[in-house]
């Protein structure tokens, strides 16, 4: 299971250390609020894939807005990985 | 190789090719369009750009007049590029926008080139014109192509060989627009020349790319080049790669692309998801062009150990020089050969001198070539024995910076272009190793790094004018380090890296690595005063500093 509070964790990571635009991240955090340049969110997102063992889809990549929904995509690729 | 769009590179040659020769080709164009790819033989995409000029007349756009666009990778801007030149217009490329980059810093930007540009139409997709600012609508007209689709047609009255086609605005820092007028002769130009790098055959090549369409690696390498000589395309966007950075060499394999093109940092990350990757049907790829950014050597190690067991080989990898100002490409490394590297010594490099080292020394570095130059490509004084400014002189140069005649008499002199990049030339091979001036390419943004300076000056405790940033490459891709110099000590550095950090994205939406800060009147300077910028690294690394404290700021 992706959880939010572990993709804010691989967020503040790629941050450099240095805080979010946004301090509280939650599941309607916006990631374009974040400051987070391209480069960081793929490497958010391939970290994920890494360490889950998944690969999104990404023709489900589009509607991605928010830690939630990001968390949500990481969570469909989970659950239709094999076993 | 591939047959030149005509005798001469000409306009007739490049609308003939664009428009008549398309409408007669047998392959088509993939566009993603956020769930899948939507395909149309170029055929189908010539008529539906042709029936988009009487819209595009009636909202003002015909011979002599500018459009404005944000070109992101979707099936409408593909065709409304093609549209615009039929209408008669010259086609402005601005900045895509940036993640990270800071709101009004966008606007600021787009508004400046508009200032300058002085559109007729501002053009974009619908889901684009969103985020666009709302205060831009006060200085053009803004629409959607979407908005012009099916609204009949007009005699096309395309630019002339020597008129205004196109304006390549760069992205990243930059207080001053700086935008490359290009003319239809220096865009055939550069398509001649990509053919013969890719040594393509017309017809029998499929290329994929996520490269964006405002860049000018995503327009002319990926997009026109395919379109022009009857290549398959498979237009995927940033977006997706960002979101799967596997689509990339996952789109080569499955549609068996022939031709790609990225950067170091791209490759990079590819290239350690690569590992991973299931590659079904393997790779075909004969040519995977690197450009707009440094080339790193571990990379391409990494990418060949990645990717090598699905068919890629070393050959494949095509370093390549190139800038806006020269449409695209100036140098390329030979489709059929490796990329080659020298091993010099860094310390001695950022003094001017190339110095051979072994690989296991300590001041290694290791500079990889960008090839030779290509078709009706001449490099001017360049030395093999030292760096030097490299001058360009190609049938593909641009005009000059539009609307900025100080600026294009600085790099455009008789012919020639002086790119403020630093390089030397062995046994034919151009090795970019530096910039003359503050310019850092980052992930094909440029950055200028006396602008960000300029803002870390007005943070509590560092001394104005002595800050440096500098870009370096540590195997990972490039990193940024900024030094600094304090009024007083000590400080809270962490506090002060992180606000530091927090100027550099929000001006430059890239992302700082590391801060140094430093005693008064550590950093080296010339004669005159001026930071040696790009002697800090080489300082540092080798313990040459004293730092106050050194915070990492990717160690969180």
């Amino acid at each position: 299971m992706i959880t939010v509070d572990e993709i804010a964790d691989l967020v503040r990571a790629e941050m450099r250390g240095k805080s979010p635009r946004k301090s509280n991240m939650d599941k309607k955090t916006s990631i374009d609020e974040l400051g987070l340049s391209s480069l960081q969110l793929a490497t958010i997102v391939f970290t994920l894939e890494e360490e889950h063992g998944i690969e999104v889809d990404p023709a489900r990549a589009a509607g991605v807005r928010t830690l939630g929904d990001l968390a949500g995509l990481g969570n469909e690729a989970l659950a239709s990985a094999p076993r | 190789m591939g047959a030149p769009l005509s005798g001469a590179a000409s306009a007739s040659g490049l609308w003939e090719a664009l428009t008549d020769r398309a409408a007669t080709a047998r392959s088509a164009l993939h566009c993603w369009v956020g769930d899948r790819f939507d395909s149309a033989p170029w055929r189908q995409v010539v008529r539906d750009a042709q029936a988009m000029t009487a819209g595009l007349r009636r909202a003002g756009v015909r011979s002599g007049t500018r459009v404005a666009a944000v070109l992101t990778n979707t099936p409408h801007a593909v065709r409304g590029v093609l549209a615009v030149w039929l209408a008669g217009g010259a086609l402005a490329s601005l900045p895509a926008p940036a993640r990270g980059l800071a709101r009004d810093e966008y606007a600021g930007q787009l508004t400046g080139i508009c200032a300058q540009l002085g559109p007729t139409l501002f053009l974009t997709d619908q889901r684009t014109l969103d985020v666009l600012p709302a205060s831009l609508g006060e200085h053009v007209p803004v629409r959607s192509w979407e908005s012009f689709v099916d609204s009949g047609r007009v005699d096309p009255s395309p630019p002339g060989d020597d008129e205004l086609a196109f304006v390549q605005y760069s992205s990243g820092s930059t207080s001053a627009p700086k935008g490359c007028a290009l003319t239809p002769r220096a865009i055939a130009a550069q398509l001649d020349l990509v053919m013969s790098v890719l040594e393509g055959r017309p017809g029998g090549e499929v290329t994929a790319s996520w490269l964006p369409l405002s860049h000018d690696m995503g327009m002319f390498g990926c997009l026109l080049t395919p379109w022009a000589h009857d290549f398959e395309l498979w237009l995927s966007t940033p977006e997706r790669f960002t979101f799967s950075p596997r689509t990339w060499f996952g789109d080569l394999a499955e549609f068996g692309a022939t031709v790609t093109a990225g950067t170091n940092t791209a490759l990079h990350l590819s290239a350690r998801a690569g590992r991973s990757a299931r590659l079904g049907r393997g790779l075909r790829t004969r040519v995977c062009v690197l450009g707009a950014e440094r080339v790193d050597w571990d990379t391409l190690r990494l990418a060949v150990d990645a990717f090598g067991p699905h068919g890629l080989r070393a050959e494949a990898f095509t370093p390549a020089y190139g800038l806006a100002e020269a449409t695209l490409a100036v140098t390329a490394t030979p489709a059929a050969q490796a990329p080659r590297h020298l091993v010099l010594d860094a310390v001695a490099l950022a003094d001017g001198e190339l110095v051979e080292v072994a690989p296991d020394d300590p001041a290694a570095t290791r500079v990889v070539s960008a090839g030779l130059p290509g078709r009706g490509v001449e490099l001017v004084g360049m030395s093999a024995d030292a760096p030097r400014e490299i001058q360009v002189r190609s049938a593909s140069l641009a005009e000059g910076y539009l609307g900025d005649e100080r600026r294009t008499r600085e790099h455009f002199r008789d012919g020639t272009l002086l790119t403020g990049d630093l390089g030397f030339v062995r046994d034919g091979h151009l090795y970019p190793v530096g910039r003359v001036d503050d310019v850092l390419s980052v992930a094909g943004r440029k950055v200028h790094a006396r602008e960000i300076e300029s803002a870390v000056d007005g943070l509590d405790g560092v001394r104005r004018g002595c800050s440096a940033l500098v870009g370096h490459y540590d195997g990972g891709g490039l990193r940024l380090t900024l030094f600094v110099e304090l009024r007083r000590g000590p400080a809270d550095y962490r506090a002060l890296a992180e606000r530091a950090a927090g100027l550099v994205m929000a001006r430059g939406a890239v992302a700082l690595d590391e801060c140094v800060f430093l005693e008064r009147n550590s950093l080296p300077r010339t004669p005159s005063g001026k930071i040696q910028r790009h002697r800090c690294w080489p300082l540092f690394s080798t313990g040459r500093f004293t730092p106050l404290a050194t915070v990492d700021l990717a160690a969180g």
